[in-house]
């Protein structure tokens, strides 16, 4: 079964609106800063979207993910910088399952 | 109060019901007939002043061949599992040379353990006076279950002389403390000890129906159960009179919900562990999300810890070091808040939630989701996280069916405001199983539901 990456991800940020006092506005598309310089979100927040999207890859595959430990990654990746390089990583850890 | 004297109100009570066990009713008379029968065939043994097994659940049976091992000074280790290999385990902790278990027919089946002979040295601090004294195997948080020994008497003196109980439901394990302390209270206050057929809340409702129950010892987990029943809207509850609760952390949202539910019954906050027993509460007090300190107990708050001393504390662990102060308090590892001799806990030191340096209580988390919609009930664990050490995740168990994304922005939505970011549940999950343990305590992470 195939995973549509940018609903994912689309899905499990808008699932913070909630407690966010500003929505997080991805109409940038792929090149949306997540967490980066350019970014005010929060480590707690971060740590919230990849647990949504760890779950709702859970739901669709029936696989564990784990996208939260990148100690595995080259020094200097940033994985979670932008919507594109989040998708990127986790089709790579999609690909590894 | 000794043994002895807890014989002589048996014999004074007569004919008044003593124990219902299968729907049978067995009286005092009964009892203590039962008991000299044990006590005769273990005289004939030679069986007195040792360390025995007791494998045994609750019954009249249980409960003869248990006073009657009292009765001849014995120590007593209970324990529920018969199995050769759980003897062997507990015969070497306890230096136990015997295994007993009742028969129906009143006689009682005996194994010679020959595993090792050597007893702990703890237990000559009861041998050495002739006193009688119980071991209770309590679930340590890591490792192997640690050996709680304890003197009979100041339980006895304790229990034995509280309120009378009346009709008594015993649900509470036979094998731990709170089992221990229901067979007390409602036997040395000449009351009924009631004991269900299974621990389901459906047979909860039976038996107090059937049988007038007027006294239950329940978690506050098990009561929330109880009330989500359709046997709680069909029973008749209104011979009960008091509920003492414990084991766990009680919020007002959950309080105020039972007490709407079991209208004007009095709730009775309780705080127990196998180390030192049972604080009863003040029944009176207008705040039952704690407990009123009995002033015969020495309490303190060190770091936030709970630490106690008092009467009914144990003689030690007989297979480790327990964790004294210099001045010999116990350690308790609980999480409380003590004010002017209220007593409030808030969880194990073991459950707290260590968000990137931010700890989380998860009782308070729990207090403040029980009061949103369509949460029957609610665990909040630490989920280990390699960003930020752990995140707070929730377990729900729902009223009516929902789906999870609905739950969790429902969950945000309440809870935004009121707690901080570390505090709020990352990751949430729906249970269709009641959020209990096989020991009927609140199952602290999806994997230790009972599935009940």
């Amino acid at each position: 079964m195939s995973v549509n990456l940018d609903v994912v991800v689309e899905t499990a940020i808008r699932g913070q609106d909630a407690l966010l006092a500003v929505p997080i506005d991805t109409s940038r598309g792929r090149s949306t800063p997540l967490f980066s310089e350019q970014s005010a979100m929060d480590s707690i927040t971060l740590v919230s979207i990849i647990v949504d999207i760890e779950s709702r890859i859970k739901g669709i595959l029936g696989k564990d993910i784990m996208l939260a430990d990148i100690s595995d990654l080259p020094e200097g990746s940033q994985p979670f910088s932008t919507i594109g390089t989040l998708i990127s990583y986790i089709e790579t850890r999609v690909s590894q399952l | 109060m000794n043994i002895q004297t807890l014989i002589e109100k048996f014999v004074k009570a007569g004919n008044a019901p003593a124990i219902v066990s299968d729907d049978l009713t067995w009286s005092y008379s009964e009892l203590v007939k039962r008991v000299n029968i044990q006590r005769n065939l273990l005289n004939k043994d030679g069986i007195e002043n040792s360390v025995v097994l007791l494998c045994a659940d609750y019954g009249h049976e249980s409960l003869a061949l248990l006073i009657a091992l009292w009765q001849n000074n014995n120590i007593v280790a209970l324990h529920k599992n018969k199995s050769p290999e759980s003897l062997e385990k507990l015969a070497k902790v306890t230096g136990a040379k015997l295994a007993l278990a009742p028969f129906s027919d009143g006689t009682h089946f005996k194994v010679e353990c020959q595993f090792n002979q050597r007893q702990p040295e703890i237990v000559h601090s009861l041998l050495g006076k002739a006193e009688p004294g119980i071991v209770i195997f309590s679930s340590g948080t890591a490792g192997e279950p640690k050996g709680v020994l304890h003197a009979l008497n100041p339980l006895l003196a304790k229990y034995g002389n509280t309120r009378s109980c009346g009709k008594l439901l015993a649900f509470l394990l036979f094998d731990h403390m709170g089992g221990i302390v229901t067979v007390l209270h409602a036997l040395s206050t000449q009351g009924t000890l009631v004991l269900p057929k299974e621990r389901t809340p459906r047979e909860v409702c039976r038996c107090i129906e059937r049988f007038q129950v007027e006294t239950l010892h329940l978690s506050p987990t098990m009561l929330n159960l109880v009330v989500n029943t359709d046997s709680f809207k069909a029973r008749d509850f209104s011979s009960l009179q008091h509920i003492d609760f414990g084991s766990e952390p009680m919020s007002q949202t959950l309080l105020t919900r039972l007490q709407k539910a079991f209208g004007s019954v009095s709730f009775c906050h309780t705080y127990g562990m196998s180390e030192f027993g049972l604080l009863m509460g003040d029944p009176d007090h207008p705040d039952q999300t704690g407990v009123k300190v009995d002033p015969e107990y020495k309490l303190r708050v060190v770091d936030g810890i709970l630490h106690i001393q008092g009467p009914t504390l144990m003689q030690g662990y007989i297979n480790q070091e327990a964790e004294f102060t210099n001045d010999g308090y116990l350690i308790t590892q609980d999480t409380a808040e003590l004010k002017d001799g209220f007593l409030k806990i808030t969880g194990r030191r073991s459950d707290i939630i260590n968000v990137g340096g931010k700890s989380v209580i998860p009782s308070l988390v729990e207090k403040k989701m029980l009061e949103i919609d369509n949460i029957a009930d609610v665990s909040v664990y630490g989920e280990t996280n390699p960003i930020l050490g752990q995140i707070v995740a929730a377990c729900c168990y729902l009223h009516e069916p929902e789906v999870v994304d609905e739950v969790k922005q429902r969950v945000f939505g309440c809870l935004k405001g009121h707690l901080s970011a570390e505090q709020i549940p990352r990751l949430i999950t729906i249970s269709d199983s009641p959020l209990v343990t096989e020991r009927f305590k609140k199952a602290k992470s999806p994997e230790k539901i009972a599935h009940i």
